[in-house]
């Protein structure tokens, strides 16, 4: 064996030390497919609830699904789309990040056809797109020929990449054409909408509300609260059900850790909070402070997951008590600033924030500003988003300012006067 | 002749008296065409040129107020893209009171579209920067639209308090008008408070 296959074999013995298969924490959402899904959601009750409670009328509907970055939008939707597949096999549920640069009809246009594999019209559609198709479709052009001997001939090119010119219309069809299989219906889930530039959003809704308002049920995500709020105002009546997700509570989160854990873990499936082996390899102390450090934001939740199983799996315990998960968090800082690859305004910024504590546009002093070299909050609003996308800071619950603070990422118990 | 000194010079005087009779017929197509011309002699002059920075300067500043004038007719978008630039530019500047007053339409143009969070937001950044220059009038104007957009979005103590500040600066500025505005705006607010205690929990 070469010295890499060595390489390999411990970092899987280390893991599996741990009584893991694999580190069960990703950063997105599992597929729709995958059955790992419907293992690690965890709450946000309500919020399905009364998803589902529309899905018990025939009338199409739209939901808005919005929340800060990394709070949980993309496994909400694909959780409910899980669980359409499974109860309403005779709706067709399809899911899709939007694609930069792409209108809201031409994304659930590739959406709608990328489910309808056996559709030639739809995969027609999404091959004139440049999009793979699971049969290569070729331009069939046929010429008869009149001589003293009947003859025939078949030709076949590929055929031509073009952009559908009438999107909507084409969704339209396309619809029309998934109805006859699907007769429930069509749920589009379009993602990442809060990806994109709020006045480029806010520009597509104003566009689509035609097709928002057609044939499909759609379920989009949308920016965590200026942009809501303004298309809240703006396109009244767009939609029929606004779902703010929030920050989970601590109980929640540590039952999210069992879940998660237990997704992975070899010998025991245990899930009952009050029993100690529901978290191992956590210690429940342990288990507990990673869940405060967290802050119920899922995201971060698997960032420093994965750091901290990694972390533990290099130092080949077999246990993650408040020690090792210190050791864990120390590693987890500089991994987030070293992922963010943050630009050097940036970076001014978050050594602001992490010395400063909390700032907003309320509190924060023009002399502050200008130490960072600005005149005005709102110039470095985008670098506290930033910030705030990358796991470095994160953004108060204050409704009348805008508020960020630093993700506090303190040793555990010992060793407080470690400098993260 | 394009590009020669006289021709920068000429697009330079142009702007200048075009946004001047803007301030004496309000027409927006004299702004617009005050703009072309800063640009045209921007485009023209040298960047080491030493009156690229006077030019440079009336730009932004024209932008501001031609963005807020069209915001106000209604053609929210294009006016909010132009007081968004004239904010960016002016950031850069050294002219203060300029840069405060474009924060400071910014921040109408988002009240005039609702969306409260960025009118706050903007407000603020007029008030901080008013402050810093002392400027009584834009201090005075810029509490009475956080204080308004406040009360707008059910702050109303918070707004209430900004609306008492506008009002007592007004009164010293004596701004009659804008005093019986602000009573106006401090009234409404004070009933809505009212009748929402009043609502049952």
């Amino acid at each position: 064996m070469t010295t890499a296959d060595d390489i390999f074999d411990q970092s899987t013995s280390n893991v599996q030390g741990l009584g893991l298969r694999e580190i069960p924490f990703t950063e997105s959402p599992p597929d729709l497919e995958s059955e790992t899904l419907q293992y690690i959601f965890t709450g946000r009750e309500d919020e399905l609830r009364r998803v589902f409670n529309l899905f018990q009328s025939r009338e199409r509907r739209r939901v808005l699904v919005y929340g800060r970055i990394g709070i949980g939008k993309s496994a909400f939707l694909r959780e409910v789309l899980s669980v359409l597949r499974s109860k309403r096999p005779q709706i067709l549920t399809a899911y899709i990040s939007l694609p930069a640069d792409l209108d809201l009809a031409t994304t659930a246009l590739i959406a709608v056809a990328r489910e309808m594999a056996d559709d030639e019209w739809a995969q027609r559609q999404l091959y004139q797109m440049g999009i793979p198709t699971a049969k290569i479709l070729k331009e069939r052009t046929s010429e008869v020929s009149g001589n003293l001997v009947m003859g025939a001939k078949m030709a076949e090119k590929d055929l031509p990449l073009t952009k559908p010119l009438y999107p909507t219309v084409s969704l339209d069809t396309l619809l029309e054409r998934a109805q006859e299989k699907y007769p429930q219906g069509v749920v589009i889930a379009i993602d990442d909408l809060d990806k994109r530039n709020p006045s480029a959003v806010r520009q597509m809704m104003h566009d689509a509300q035609g097709m928002l308002k057609g044939r499909a049920w759609f379920m989009l995500t949308g920016h965590p609260m200026g942009i809501t709020g303004d298309l809240l105002t703006s396109e009244r009546g767009l939609f029929d059900l606004q779902l703010k997700l929030e920050e989970l509570d601590q109980p929640t989160t540590y039952k999210m850790l069992i879940n998660y854990l237990n997704s992975a873990r070899i010998n025991n499936r245990c899930t009952d909070p009050n029993d100690a082996r529901s978290v191992l390899p956590f210690t429940p102390e342990a288990a507990k402070r990673f869940c405060e450090v967290s802050l119920g934001k899922p995201r971060l939740f698997n960032r420093l997951g994965n750091t901290v199983l990694d972390t533990a799996a290099n130092m080949q315990v077999t246990l993650i008590d408040s020690e090792v998960l210190a050791q864990g968090l120390k590693a987890a800082a500089p991994e987030l600033r070293e992922r963010a690859a943050l630009s050097v305004q940036e970076e001014r910024v978050r050594a602001f924030l992490e010395q400063r504590g909390p700032i907003s546009d309320e509190t924060i002093t023009f002399e502050d500003l200008e130490q960072l070299g600005f005149r005005s909050f709102s110039e470095i609003l985008p670098f506290l988003e930033r910030l705030e996308a990358a796991d470095l800071a994160h953004q108060l619950d204050q409704d009348d300012t805008k508020a960020f603070a630093p993700i506090a990422l303190p040793p555990a118990i010992e060793d407080q006067s470690v400098d993260l | 002749m394009p590009g020669s000194p006289d021709f920068i010079d000429s697009q330079y005087r142009l702007g200048n008296a075009l946004s001047r009779r803007f301030e004496l017929n309000q027409n927006a197509s004299d702004l617009q065409d005050a703009l072309k011309a800063y640009k045209t002699a921007l485009d023209a002059i040298s960047p080491e040129h030493y009156d690229r920075e006077k030019i440079w300067q009336a730009l932004p500043t024209t932008q501001s107020v031609l963005g807020s004038r069209l915001v106000r007719e209604g053609q929210w978008q294009e006016g909010l893209q132009l007081l968004l630039n004239s904010v960016r530019l002016l950031s850069e500047g050294d002219d203060h009171l300029a840069h405060a007053n474009a924060l400071y339409q910014t921040g109408r143009a988002h009240e005039t579209l609702s969306d409260w969070d960025n009118a706050r937001l903007y407000y603020r950044d007029a008030l901080r920067l008013y402050e810093h220059l002392n400027d009584q009038p834009g201090i005075a104007q810029s509490r009475h639209g956080l204080g308004s957009v406040l009360a707008s979005q059910g702050y109303f103590k918070k707004g209430m308090a900004q609306l008492q500040q506008a009002r007592d600066l007004y009164q010293q500025l004596d701004r009659q008008n804008r005093v019986r505005e602000v009573d106006t705006l401090y009234q409404a607010a004070q009933r809505a408070e009212q009748q929402l205690s009043e609502v049952p929990a």
